[in-house]
């Protein structure tokens, strides 16, 4: 468990980064993570079987935090924004809240199988390697989501005149 | 008319876009809660079963353990050429810790041989004042959990170095081995059977294999595994009456949930 409390450590810059832009909620993030970290310990006699460890974290908390996505009334509000109402000044965000709202706005674009590629690319840092192993899917696929989620999101923002 | 290298800056915007400036710092710190001390046996279980095929060779090929005695080394000879031709087997473990009441159990070492890679499985019954269940599952590729009949951890085998010829534990129990190699020693001998035993040290434990073998087929029929640990004040002692060989057993079974 030691083990485990020195993996969370190290690698919760890049797991509260995912959580927070996935979760759009600072206090939430740091809740997931502890959540994460109670729920692994309860387990942690069985995790000695885990190859990688650093991935079945992330695996845990893209789970949690899908969880409570789906048991989340504000979620489904925030749903409704989209490129169609973003406007130009919007792309240069100031704060957190700012930068979550636009990334959610433009993640919300594309399918949730290659947002969900890219958020733990960019915000958690993760290789596609990594991602594929998080994921179970195989390399290639991911690859390709993540093409094509940026592919997407260029052609909407090319649509909506903000590039 | 976009050209390919618009869309790359476009591309590159997007990302840019997308890559969080304003990301909070993380306060949470990850201390380990309070849980009571026991000694966690299961892994050793597996970390022994293993042990023990590798003491008799069976499905390592090439590796072989070359004991300073010769008539050991001819026994490990003879015990790995009658494994050629072995699809399974089973092994019944008990493992108990003297004066540790609540560490006890059963553990069920089951490994097979298919046509898609190898498959084992350790069936764990936990019979101190907390019993419990647990079952590891090994395909060629994926690893499962169940713990108390649910299943708990479900994961690719993405490596593909880490078939059972190569598990990191087994790797380690290699290595220890051959470091060990010429404290392979024979120590009791009859008509029928013939008992080896190797000493091996790391930093948890000073181990003791015995194993007996058949001088019948040369298989390996029982072992006892005698370790002290280094770290905490306990001996841990693991006994397998018998092992059976060849049993039928199909993928299905050996994968089927507990």
């Amino acid at each position: 468990m030691e083990q485990l409390a020195r993996l969370m450590e190290e690698e919760k810059e890049d797991l509260y980064r995912y959580a927070c832009y996935r979760l759009g909620d600072e206090a939430e993030a740091e809740d997931v993570l502890q959540e994460v970290f109670l729920a692994l310990c309860d387990k942690a006699h069985l995790l000695a079987e885990v190859e990688n460890m650093r991935n079945y974290l992330f695996r845990t908390l893209t789970n949690q935090c899908g969880m409570l996505l789906r048991n989340r009334q504000k979620r489904m509000e925030m749903e409704c924004d989209n490129l169609e109402q973003l406007q130009v000044h919007d792309l240069a965000p100031q704060d957190f809240e700012q930068e979550f709202r636009l990334i959610d706005r433009l993640l919300g674009e594309i399918p949730v199988e290659q947002s969900e590629v890219i958020r733990l690319h960019i915000h958690g840092g993760r290789t596609f390697a990594d991602i594929a192993s998080i994921l179970n899917e195989p390399l290639p696929t991911v690859k390709a989501r993540y093409r094509y989620g940026i592919e997407k999101l260029r052609d909407g923002l090319r649509m909506n005149k903000l590039m | 008319m976009k050209t390919e290298r618009d869309n790359e800056r476009m591309d590159e915007q997007i990302v840019n876009l997308l890559t969080p400036k304003h990301a909070p710092r993380c306060n949470v710190s990850f201390s380990v809660p309070e849980t009571s001390k026991r000694v966690s046996w299961w892994r050793y279980v597996r970390t022994v079963g293993v042990a023990a095929v590798v003491m008799i060779g069976v499905f390592f090929g090439a590796k072989i353990l070359m004991p300073g005695e010769a008539r050991a080394a001819q026994i490990i000879d003879r015990a790995m050429a009658g494994m050629k031709d072995v699809r399974s087997c089973r092994m019944q473990m008990t493992c108990s810790i003297p004066g540790k009441s609540d560490v006890a159990g059963k553990a069920t070492y089951t490994i097979l041989r298919a046509e898609k890679g190898d498959f084992s499985r350790m069936d764990l019954q936990e019979e101190s004042v907390h019993p419990h269940q647990a079952t590891f599952l090994y395909t060629p590729d994926s690893m499962k959990v169940w713990s108390g009949g649910e299943l708990e951890i479900a994961t690719l085998r993405m490596n593909q170095e880490h078939d059972l010829n190569n598990w990191i534990t087994l790797d380690v129990l290699m290595g220890k081995f051959d470091e060990n190699k010429r404290n392979l020693s024979i120590v009791h001998e009859t008509d029928t059977e013939i008992t080896l035993r190797n000493d091996k040290h790391d930093y948890k434990f000073d181990y003791t294999f015995e194993g007996v073998f058949s001088k019948i087929d040369g298989l390996l029929k029982s072992f006892s595994v005698h370790g002290e640990s280094k770290l905490d004040d306990y001996i841990m002692i693991f006994q397998c009456n018998r092992i059976d060989y060849n049993i039928p057993l199909t993928v299905n079974e050996i994968t089927k949930a507990p």
